[in-house]
Formats: structure tokens, sequence, C-alpha cells
């Protein structure tokens, strides 16, 4: 990995630490473990400041130190994380997200403006630091000057340890000793800074004989290490190894904390470390007991503290090291999973992969198609076969891009939070369905969308707390966020229970606009879209959230970008539901196909409800109607091959494709019905992005291209068309 | 880090690439419509491939005959002579699609589109010298649309300008119209 | 220390360097020499340097023998290597017994 790599992948993880560390201080309230929230906090706060000091981000390092300090405090419980507390660090977080943001080559380049803000932070977060310093217990934290440790002489014993030397635990990479560099060499400089008092080689690292490689570096080192030299100096000695290595120095007197650390940290997968901390010398066994006993409590899990019983009631525990090593294990173990789960894939990659099964679709029905020509037994059923494994793998491939939406909402409790304060309103937020999942691309393309719904309904949705009391609402308001699957579609709801749309102004207001004429008849539906028109806001304030009348037309477009539509239910001074139905996938769907004339059209499979025979008892075709009688239920149809101009479409036997889409139903009269195919969808480029009633188009087996219909707005246009030479009807008659 | 990576020192490379490109500046690709020859210049081309197998989309202008499937991509077919305002080309036997790269600016992507021609004929150079202005009229084409009239054997050759001709702002907001023609 | 040579006993006496230059093909020779042995004599007298490579194959040799119930001992232990064990506290590990020299300069060998 080149520095470059290396880099955005700093960028990368630090976005999402500073995501997980303000969903952990927002939830905090609510959490079930608290320790393990802190635990998470302080470890994103650690981690950007270690990965920034790698890059040399000074800037970063520093401040992310000051973080670090006051959660390290919060950790050992010298004071809580209270509610202003948590307001400060979403404020650090924040700050901390800027400077990443700012990072230009080697160093941070932050506005002036940017650097009072962090004065203010300092200064807020010293304050912690400070109360900390009077109570004198913990004093140490964070200062990393080593010669301060041993002018300290007054410890509590219960959160320093007594051992008055360093301990150095040093483990050594595998390539060590291939890059030319002897670990003992690093030892015997270390026995000229100081004394070594003791030391232990940890082996256990060392493989099998078959697997060990002579030239590869197994060791590690526990020592004691008694020295007046400074932490820096004796880092120094590591210099070379530094970034092949793991490596701990301990002051004198270090704190619990720092040792948990240290057992942490070491990938030990047989956990002797306690053991060999106290024949080290740098514990005792007392102090070795009462740290285990604080680490257990600082990582208080069921299910660790089960084993730690189960184990010393069975009276196998000789002594708490092996309740640490269990511990440590099962610690282990998940790691190993999560790291499993989860592996970082190029985007860019990811989508090469699903482009190229798309084309390996195409061939595959190519295949099978040709195959099924030949009227070879064996062949078509090899091709089939084929096809199926193509179609498990395209299901894989695209599940590859699924995401849950969770992580997206819960992006929106601090917008919630923020918003709200500024507003003077008390609103929770509510979150269902976290765990669906939708395309990757659709997530995001659907954030910005989300966040002006989210916006709008606390300004303009939930009233203000007086309004609320005088309508007999409780004073908190309820902001819902929901997603679920609804045949084959995504569904994403916004609702709040505020006060809902006031249609009479809204008419009002768009016929004021011009926006509809004052006669025009609309549906309650129509009514409610009007506020997604452009240039359209009900607000009398424009405040800093919404209202400018920008933002409603524009999240409408970016939904009918991703072939979404909107719907909105909406009952005044009761609460307001904005729907968002979006496709799965954008890049493959489950198509019907059907033939008119000698071109092939495609809908998604799923809005498809059934297919009938088009026959004379329908009786259609002669008196204009277009609707026939579906048992008992009038349903309206489109002659694709008269819509789309298509002559030749001679077929004695026409079909109806009855589709189904949201609250419309039409049925769409074709030639032949071509039945299900998996259709890759390839965008037909701007010259035909204006063209309504198509949506994209696919390449079939045979090479032909055929277009995809997008079924909502072909029936809105032909209503739409309907509607208008109705009315020019009307018109004509009233003339005579 | 950023001088970690360093661009590689490509300006030989490059000045080759530059004496190249400024060779096949001035060739040219002639083909036939209605008996007239037209050319195009070479760099804009991607490649000529054999009329077949065109999906026409509806309610598209008649200069749009459709889309093929060029290796997987869908590109759009336009019809020249329709583009130009005459009765559309005739399918023959020597019909090809020539497959043009535009870009209209350096921020905008490639948009590839394909033209039909009646035949196409051969690739020639044609010196900047050899290039008259286009002429105000008498050509039977917009004026925009020509590039310049090159000299060859004599005889005149209809450069086109193929960013204005496949200009795909104009294109589509052409066929806009037309939808909205058909609907009201 | 009695140097009972057994027919199934096996020497293993490196010689010159055991460092990272060497340690493949001293693994290979180990490797041999512990093959299907109850006993396994490390002989180190011809040993003129070792380094981290060199002490790992002595320790895996130790516990390899450990795990396969062979009875190993190291004998001839030399200045430099004796310095590498002290150095790392693994003589209770290996639990040889030393003989010292009494000139520095002269290579231990063992009585």
């Amino acid at each position: 990995m080149n520095m470059e790599q290396a880099f955005q992948t700093f960028l990368a993880e630090s976005s999402e630490l500073l995501q997980d560390m303000e969903d952990k201080l927002l939830g905090f309230d609510s959490c079930d473990d608290c320790a393990e929230s802190v635990n998470s906090i302080f470890r994103a706060v650690h981690t950007i400041k270690g990965s920034a000091g790698l890059f040399g981000l000074d800037e970063i390092v520093a401040f992310t130190h000051v973080v670090e300090s006051v959660l390290d405090d919060v950790r050992s419980g010298s004071f809580v994380l209270d509610e202003q507390l948590i307001n400060l660090l979403l404020q650090c977080k924040d700050y901390i997200g800027k400077m990443v943001d700012s990072i230009d080559g080697e160093a941070v380049l932050m506005a002036p403006e940017d650097l009072t803000v962090q004065a203010v932070l300092e200064q807020a977060l010293g304050v912690y630091l400070n109360t900390e310093h009077s109570t004198a217990a913990t004093a140490l934290v964070g200062i990393d000057d080593a010669d301060t440790y041993q002018s300290v002489s007054v410890i509590e014993s219960d959160s320093a340890m007594a051992n008055e030397n360093w301990h150095i635990s040093v483990y050594f990479g595998t390539d060590v000793l291939r890059n030319g560099m002897d670990p003992l060499s690093f030892i015997r400089y270390l026995a000229t800074l100081g004394s070594i008092v003791h030391i232990e080689t940890v082996t256990d690292a060392l493989p099998g004989i078959e697997d060990m490689d002579a030239e590869s570096c197994y060791l590690g080192y526990e020592i004691n290490f008694h020295s007046s030299a400074s932490k820096s100096q004796i880092e120094e000695v590591f210099e070379f190894v530094r970034e092949d290595c793991q490596l701990k120095i301990l002051p004198p007197y270090a704190k619990v904390s720092e040792f948990i650390d240290v057992i942490d940290t070491i990938q030990n997968d047989e956990l002797r470390l306690g053991e060999i901390l106290v024949r080290c010398g740098t514990l005792t066994q007392r102090e070795l007991d009462n740290l285990l006993e604080m680490q257990h409590a600082v990582k208080e899990g069921g299910t660790h503290r089960l084993i730690g019983e189960i184990v010393v009631e069975d009276g196998l525990a000789s002594s708490e090291v092996v309740t640490a090593a269990l511990h440590k294990q099962a610690q282990g173990k998940k790691a190993k999973e999560k790291q499993a789960q989860t592996v970082r894939v190029d985007a860019e990659k990811l989508d090469h992969l699903i482009n190229l099964i798309g084309e390996l679709v195409i061939a595959g029905a190519g295949v099978e198609s040709e195959a099924h020509l030949t009227g070879i037994g064996n062949l078509m059923e090899s091709a089939q076969t084929m096809t199926r494994l193509v179609e498990e793998v395209r299901e894989s491939a695209l599940n590859l891009r699924m995401v849950q939406i969770g992580e997206t909402f819960n992006r929106f409790f601090r917008v919630v939070r923020d918003v709200s304060k500024e507003l003077g309103k008390d609103i929770d937020l509510h979150i269902d369905g976290a765990d669906t999942e939708l395309d990757k691309t659709v997530i995001e393309k659907i954030s910005d969308p989300l966040m002006h719904l989210v916006r709008n309904s606390i300004d303009h949705g939930i009233e203000s707390p007086a309004l609320r009391a005088q309508r007999n609402k409780p004073a908190t308001g309820n902001v819902k966020l929901n997603a679920y699957h609804e045949s084959g579609t995504i569904v994403i709801e916004v609702s709040d229970d505020g006060g809902g749309l006031n249609r009479e102004k809204i008419l009002q207001k768009a016929i004021a606009n011009g926006l509809v004429s004052a006669e025009a008849e609309l549906s309650v539906q129509d009514i409610n879209k009007l506020i997604f028109e452009a240039g359209f806001s009900t607000a009398e304030a424009i405040s800093n959230i919404s209202g400018r009348g920008v933002g409603m037309d524009v999240v409408r477009r970016n939904i009918e970008a991703l072939r979404g539509t909107v719907e909105i239910d909406s009952e005044y001074t009761v609460g307001t539901t904005i729907r968002i139905r979006l496709p799965l996938t954008l890049a493959i769907i489950d198509g019907f196909m059907m033939k008119v004339g000698d071109a092939f059209y495609v809908v998604p499979l799923d809005i498809v409800e059934e297919c009938i025979e088009l026959n004379t008892n329908h009786n259609v075709g002669h008196d204009g109607r277009s609707y026939i009688n579906l048992r008992g239920e009038v349903l309206p149809f489109i002659r694709l091959g008269d819509y789309f101009s298509k002559t030749g479409g001679s077929a004695k036997r026409e079909n109806i494709v009855v589709i189904k889409y949201g609250s419309l139903k039409a049925g769409f009269v074709v030639d032949e019905l071509m039945g299900e195919f998996q259709t890759v969808i390839k965008p037909l480029g701007p010259l035909f992005e204006r063209v309504p009633g198509i949506s994209g188009s696919t390449i079939l087996g045979s090479g032909e291209v055929a277009l995809i219909l997008d079924a909502s707005s072909l029936i809105h246009l032909v209503m739409q068309r309907d509607g208008k030479a109705i009315s020019a009807a009307a018109k004509q008659s009233a003339l005579h | 880090m950023t001088n970690l990576v360093k661009a590689e020192p490509a300006s030989v490379k490059h000045a080759l690439v530059k004496q190249k490109v400024r060779e096949e500046e001035s060739q040219y690709l002639t083909f036939l419509l209605d008996k007239e020859m037209f050319a195009i210049g070479i760099l804009s081309i991607k490649e000529i491939i054999e009329y077949g197998q065109v999906t026409t989309v509806p309610m598209m202008p008649n200069f749009v005959r459709g889309v093929i499937n060029l290796r997987g991509q869908v590109v759009p077919v336009i019809d020249l002579q329709a583009r130009f305002g005459r009765p559309s080309s005739v399918v023959g036997k020597r019909s090809c699609v020539v497959i043009i790269e535009i870009q209209l600016s350096a921020e905008q992507e490639q948009h590839v589109i394909g033209v039909i021609v009646d035949s196409v004929s051969e690739v020639l150079a044609i010196p900047p010298a050899q290039i008259e202005r286009a002429p105000q009229f008498g050509a039977k084409i917009r004026p925009d649309f020509i590039s310049g009239m090159g000299k060859v054997d004599d005889k005149f050759v209809i450069i086109l300008n193929v960013d204005k001709v496949l200009s795909v702002d104009e294109l589509s907001a052409l066929t806009e119209r037309v939808d909205e023609e058909r609907h009201d | 220390m009695n140097r009972s040579q057994d027919s199934a006993g096996q020497v293993f006496s490196p010689q010159g360097d055991l460092t990272i230059y060497t340690a493949q093909q001293h693994k290979e020779q180990l490797l041999l020499a512990i093959n299907n042995q109850t006993t396994l004599q490390i002989n180190l007298a011809e040993v003129t340097d070792i380094d981290t490579a060199g002490l790992q194959l002595l320790i895996l040799a130790k516990r390899e023998s450990m795990r396969r119930n062979i009875a190993m001992s190291i004998s001839g232990h030399t200045r430099v290597v004796l310095d590498v064990i002290e150095l790392c506290n693994l003589s209770g590990f290996f639990g040889d017994p030393v003989f010292i020299p009494s000139d520095p300069s002269d290579k231990g060998t063992l009585a």
C-alpha cells in the first residue's frame, strides 16, 4: 500500500470513526452498555490521533490528544458523560471532521475563525482536565512527557501501579529480520539506557516446525526496565522498527487503564501476558488481580462474565489470569469474526464487477436461446444450468452493493437534535426498519433528499410548543423515519405528528403563483404534491432551515432521477407522511418482456399483476373506449402499438398486461407476451433523457436493443393527454 | 505525502503522441450521402460498422433512427440526411453506421453517436491549405454544420462539423419539441 | 551431561553463523535431524555468531522436541550463544547445563 492509498484509507476511516463517535454520543442516554460506548468513543478519537500522527498531521494530533485525555478520564470514571459534555464532544467531533477535511498535503489549513473555535473548544475541554487535576487522582492522563511521571510523588494506589520501573512491551513484525534488522540489537541497545530488571521472551507466535519460516520473526519481549531516560528516548531505541513492531511503553507508576490497554492490544492467542507481567515484576499478583477485575468492569459483557464464573465454579481457575485469558480469547475471536465480516472494496471495482456480470447475463441469455434453436437436449440442459448459476452470481453481486439504511437514518439524530434546539422545539426521532437493505448508490443519492424532508418536517411540520399545547398535543413532537420493502421497491417514509398540510393555503398560494388555474379541480394528492413544485413555500417566516422555496422541488427531481416516486399523506393539524418509493437497485431488474410489432419492450416484473388475453368478450376497440371489465373492476388500458406509432400490430390475439404501480392500475395491450427476462439496465444517454415513458434500455440475447418502459410516467402521460382531449372536446361543444 | 506520488516523466511520449495527432488532424473519412460526398475528421471517428438491428425509439424526431447495441453499449443512431432536412436515407447494401465520439468540453463525458451513411469511401489527407471556408449559402445545409470545404481532385468535399451536427444539447431539445407537438 | 550416542539419536551441529543468512538452511537440517528421533543433541561448539533468527531456531527445536517427547539437549554453548540466551532470559527455558570456560576468549565446550 503506498502512502496515497494509506491516506485515502485514513480519510475513509476517520469519517467512519467520527460517525460512530457521533452515533454513540447521541445514543448515550439510551444505551445499555455505557462503558462500551465510552470505550468506542475513546477508541475513535484515539485511532484518529494515531493515524494522523503517522501522516505527520500534528494539528490533528494535538487537538485529538486533548479530547482523548478528557475521554480517558471519563473512561476511568473521573467524571460522568453528561448532557453538557456530550454537546461539547459533539462539537469536537465536528471540528475534528473539519480538520480532516482541511488536510492539504502534510498540513491542516484551518481558517482563522476555525482556529478561534478550536481555542474555545480546547478551553472548554481544559475545564474538565483541570477539575481532574484538583482532585489529584489521575492527573497523569495523557501527559506524554515521561519526566513528569517521576516527579509526581503522591499517587493514589488504586489508580496507579506501584512499579517504579518502565514497562516495555514490544512485538516485532514478521519482516523485521528480512529487512536486515535484528531485534536482539535493539534489546542490547536498550540495555545501555538503563538496566533490564527482567525480560521475558514471548514465543507464543512461533508456529510449528513445518510452518515456521526461518527468515520471519515471531518473537516479542516484555521488559521491566529501570531507567531515568525519557519516554521519547526509549521510543528512539525502536526508531528503526517503529512501523514494523507493536510497541507499548508504560511509564513508571502507569495507570490501570494503560495496562488494560496493553493486554488488549497485544494479539496473543493464548494469553499469558498477565503472568508474564507478574514474572517481570512489573505487576504484583495482587495488582494483576485488581487490574483484571477492573478490566472486567470496563468490559462487562454478559457472556464474558459467564465464562469466568463457570471457570471459577469448576475450580479450574487457578488464578484470575485464566479469566483474563478467556476474556481475551473471546474478544480476539469476536474481533476476528468482525474482521471477516467486512472487507473494504473500492466501489469502482465493485461497479466494474457488476457491469461484467451484466454482460454475462446478456451473453448467457444469448447462449441459452441459441441452445434452444439447436434442439440438442444436453446442450440445452447445460445452458440452463449455466443460466441458473449466472443468475445466482448476479444475485450475490448485487447483494454486495446492498447496504442497510440504518447508518443513513442514524445520521438524522444529530440533525433533529441540532435543528430542533435551534428552533426551540422538543422533538424525538424514531427509526424503524433500519436493517432494510438497498443499493449503495441509491442510499448515497437519497440521503440529501431525506435531509431536506427531515428538516422540513422539523421546521414546517412540527408546531411550536405553544401551538401544540393549544391543539392538545404532547409538547414533544415526533419525527419518524421508516423503511420497508414492498413489491420489489423500497419505501422510505418521513412522517411527523405536526401541523399537516393546509391544503386551502397551498391551493391559494398555487393559484396566486400561477401554478394552477383557479378553476382547476385537483384531487387531494394533487394539492399535496404542489409543495414539490419549484418556488413553492407556504412558510410565512423564512428560517435558516427551510422555507426558501428551494429544496422540495429538488427533492422530487432527485427522487425521480432514481426512478422513484413521492406520495404525501397529510391531515391538517394531525401530521404528514411523505412516502418515497424507490427501485431496489439501479443496475439489473427482473423484467417482463412483451412484443409489439417487431419491437420488444420490458417492464419491471414486480409491477406486472397478471396477463390476460384480450378477446372479443371484452368487446373493445370499436367504440373508442379504452377500458375493460376486469372481474367487475374497470381497467383502463393503453395500446402500446398506437401509443408508440407502431404499425403491424396485426396479431390476431392481443394480450393485456395488467400493471400495478403504487395506487395506479392499468393495462398495456401488446401483441405477444415473451415472459420473464433478466434485464440489465443500460442508460439511453442524454439524447433520450427527456423521452417520457421510456426509462432505459436493455440488450437481448439476440443482440437487439429492447426499451424499458417507465409504466408510471407512461400512464400519467396518457392520463394528461386524455384530460386535455376531453377538455378540448368540452370547449368545442361549449362553443356550439 | 503528495510528493511520494509523482507523475511519471511522460514528456517524450507526449511529444510523439502529439506528432501523430498532427498527422491525423488532416485526415478525413469520406462517405456518400445520396451521391454527395462528405468528410469527417478521423480523430472523432471510433469505428465503422455494418448497418443492422436498429431499435426505434418512440416519439423521436425522424432524424433519430433509434438505438443499436455496440458491444453492450446502447448507442443512438442519427440519420444524417434527415438531420440536414432532406428525405430520410434509404438503407441499402452498402449502408454503414459510422460511430463518432464527441466531447463538447473537457469536463463533459464523451458521447458516442452513430450516423447512417450510404457508403464509406476512403480516408483522405486534406492539408489545411486545401480547405476553403464554408459558403454562406448554396450547400443546402445549415452553414454552421460545415467546418470547411476540402478540395480533392478539383472537387469540393463538405467537411462536417460533427460537434454542431451531433450537438447533444440541440438534438435533445429537438426531441423534446417533438414530444410536445405530439401531445398538444 | 553424557553424550549418549544411541542408534536413534541424532546430532545437529550447525557450523559458522547461525543467523538470518543461514537460518533457512539450518532449519532444513534441523527438520531432518528431529524427524523420527527419540533424542536430539544440538552441539553449538562451532557456532560463531547467532542472531534472532538463530535463536528462534533453537527455541523451535526445544519446543518441537517437547511436543514430540524427544529428549533434546544443547551443548557446546559458545560465548555469543550464551550472551543471547542470557539476554533473553531463556536459560531456564532450555534448561541445559552450561559449562563456562575460564578463559572468555576460548570457545566453550562441554566437558
